[in-house]
């Protein structure tokens, strides 16, 4: 199974979504697919360096390690989630998307990730 | 409801004895005044269905009907077990302990309402009068010339300031205005009320404008001493909500305002035990600075959410990166909230940069919790909290809490 397979699987199961993309922690994005024009590539490179902020405060404060972030803006969701030590997976959802869907889509989505990168 | 749809409800119900159907057909034979075959059936699929909340409101009712007022208190509370935020279940709670003579409890689900519903005019008279109820029976030794007129008309004029105090302390400073306006026109010579209205009025303009470096050295010292003068009635709940000795401590005062017209009427705001200030720091020139009420009003606003089981700590920034109120675990680290507020600020260049809109809220879910960032007009709301707490409800709290915040500044 490739990538893209696993990213499409996730986009139609979950209602309201946009994009999703496998990402790097350098912020190079190793696949994605997305419903319209959304550029789930940049917001990979973007949102990278956030993840890294998030791990350490995290850690600093006394949370382990960091898991998932969700993030809301006036006119879409994103979740993030790691794949192993190297990797997160991102998805975008519109605002009316289903964020509990979307949440165990990926989750269901990154042993097959990880079994891939292995 | 039609003899049809029940009998469709019933048709239903044989056809799948699990069913939650149970509840609509209960209610159905309820409103046909057929109580002991709405018991029946409601108490048989509750058996099978312990947990669904509408099942224990609808038996509520049935036992409101049937006159068994502790049996339908249980039943009520039940459902709050299940759904905190059931209004209906308040609302029934509400008016069977006005029934019993209970007023505190009855204000106590009135302003659990009111929390969730500011606008609720009907709950805002109901509470009200519960008020007045309380202000009736707490008012044990009434002076002999009172006569009766004059003892309705203070007990009216208590229940205002009260309700005005309540929503001050939850927040809502445009009701507190509101209900001192109203008292105003009915008692223009009132001059505590007036006074009250003129310094409330202040802590609402937003434009505040900035302070030279000595007065807000000033107003820091201020607001701290102020902090320690404070003899806190600690309670072990920390609920944000008003106890009967708050209400009766607020009528104690206006009592007292009346006799000497002097003492300011100022309800202390009950800080749970790791409530604390962190620091009112000076600010650069574009912060907006705090008063020492809206400071106190901050502080309860973050006190409700505090006493969110589950929340470790949460604390307001300024986008400037000042820390304006923390509750919870003490933390002297500032270098963690810059961390927290680097994240904020970062996603939000980001989401800028991807035509993404204004970032609202920012998850960070670790290990063993969670980091969790709301934004509103002028900071943001941080709150940290243990793993098993229930996201969806805290993040519909935190709003709330960024909602009643963005007011006071």
């Amino acid at each position: 199974m490739d990538f893209k397979k696993i990213l499409e699987e996730m986009l139609e199961n979950v209602e309201g979504s946009i994009g999703a993309s496998l990402v790097g922690m350098d912020g190079i994005v190793i696949d994605q697919v997305s419903h319209n024009a959304f550029d789930i590539n940049a917001v990979g490179a973007e949102y990278s360096s956030i993840i890294k902020n998030a791990m350490k405060a995290s850690s600093n404060f006394g949370l382990g390690n960091t898991a998932e972030i969700l993030i809301t803006t006036d006119k879409a969701s994103m979740i993030m989630m790691l794949v192993g030590k190297n990797y997160f997976v991102a998805l975008a959802l519109s605002l009316d998307g289903n964020l509990g869907r979307g949440r165990l889509e990926i989750k269901k989505a990154i042993p097959k990730f990880e079994k891939e990168l292995s | 409801m039609s003899t049809s749809e029940i009998s469709d409800l019933k048709k239903k119900l044989e056809d799948d004895p699990n069913s939650l159907v149970f509840a609509p057909l209960a209610e159905a034979y309820r409103k046909d005044g057929a109580l002991d075959e709405a018991y029946r059936v409601c108490s048989k699929g509750l058996e099978k269905n312990p947990d669904y909340s509408n099942g224990h409101l609808v038996l509520g009712r049935i036992y409101q009907g049937q006159i068994k007022l502790d049996n339908a208190v249980f039943e009520f509370k039940k459902v709050l077990e299940f759904d905190p935020e059931n209004l209906m279940a308040h609302s029934l709670l509400g008016s069977l302990f006005m029934q019993k003579s209970d007023f505190k409890a009855a204000i106590d689900e009135y302003q659990a309402i009111l929390t969730l519903t500011p606008d609720d005019d009907e709950t805002q008279k109901l509470l009200k009068v519960a008020i007045e109820k309380a202000a009736n029976v707490s008012q044990t030794e009434p002076s002999i010339k009172e006569s009766a007129v004059e003892k309705e008309s203070i007990s009216a004029s208590m229940a205002s300031i009260t309700m005005a105090e309540l929503y001050l302390k939850q927040g809502h400073l445009d009701k507190a205005i509101e209900t001192y306006d109203e008292l105003l026109k009915k008692e223009p010579n009132n001059s505590n009320v007036k006074q009250k209205l003129v310094d409330l009025k202040k802590t609402t303009v937003v434009d505040v404008p900035s302070p030279t470096p000595k007065k807000i050295e000033q107003t820091s010292v201020h607001n701290i001493k102020a902090d320690k003068a404070k003899t806190s009635h600690l309670d072990k709940e920390k609920e944000a909500k008003f106890s009967e000795d708050d209400i009766l401590q607020v009528m104690s005062m206006d009592r007292n305002d009346k006799e000497t017209k002097a003492r300011a009427v100022k309800l202390e705001i009950k800080e749970p035990e790791k409530t604390r200030v962190v620091d009112e720091k000076p600010s650069s020139s574009k912060a907006i600075q705090y008063s020492s009420v809206q400071i106190d009003v901050l502080k309860a606003v973050l006190a409700e959410l505090a006493s969110i089981m589950g929340i470790r700590r949460c604390f307001l920034t300024s986008i400037e990166g000042i820390s304006v109120v923390s509750v919870g675990e003490n933390s002297n680290n500032d270098s963690l909230e810059k961390q927290v507020l680097s994240i904020f600020k970062d996603t939000s260049q980001s989401a800028t940069k991807l035509n993404q809109g204004l970032l609202k809220q920012v998850l960070v879910t670790a290990e063993t919790g969670h980091i969790i960032l709301v934004s509103f007009a002028g900071g943001i709301l941080v709150v940290l909290a243990d793993h098993q707490i229930n996201l969806g409800m805290l993040r519909l709290a935190m709003d709330g809490a960024a909602k009643k915040v963005e007011k006071v500044s």
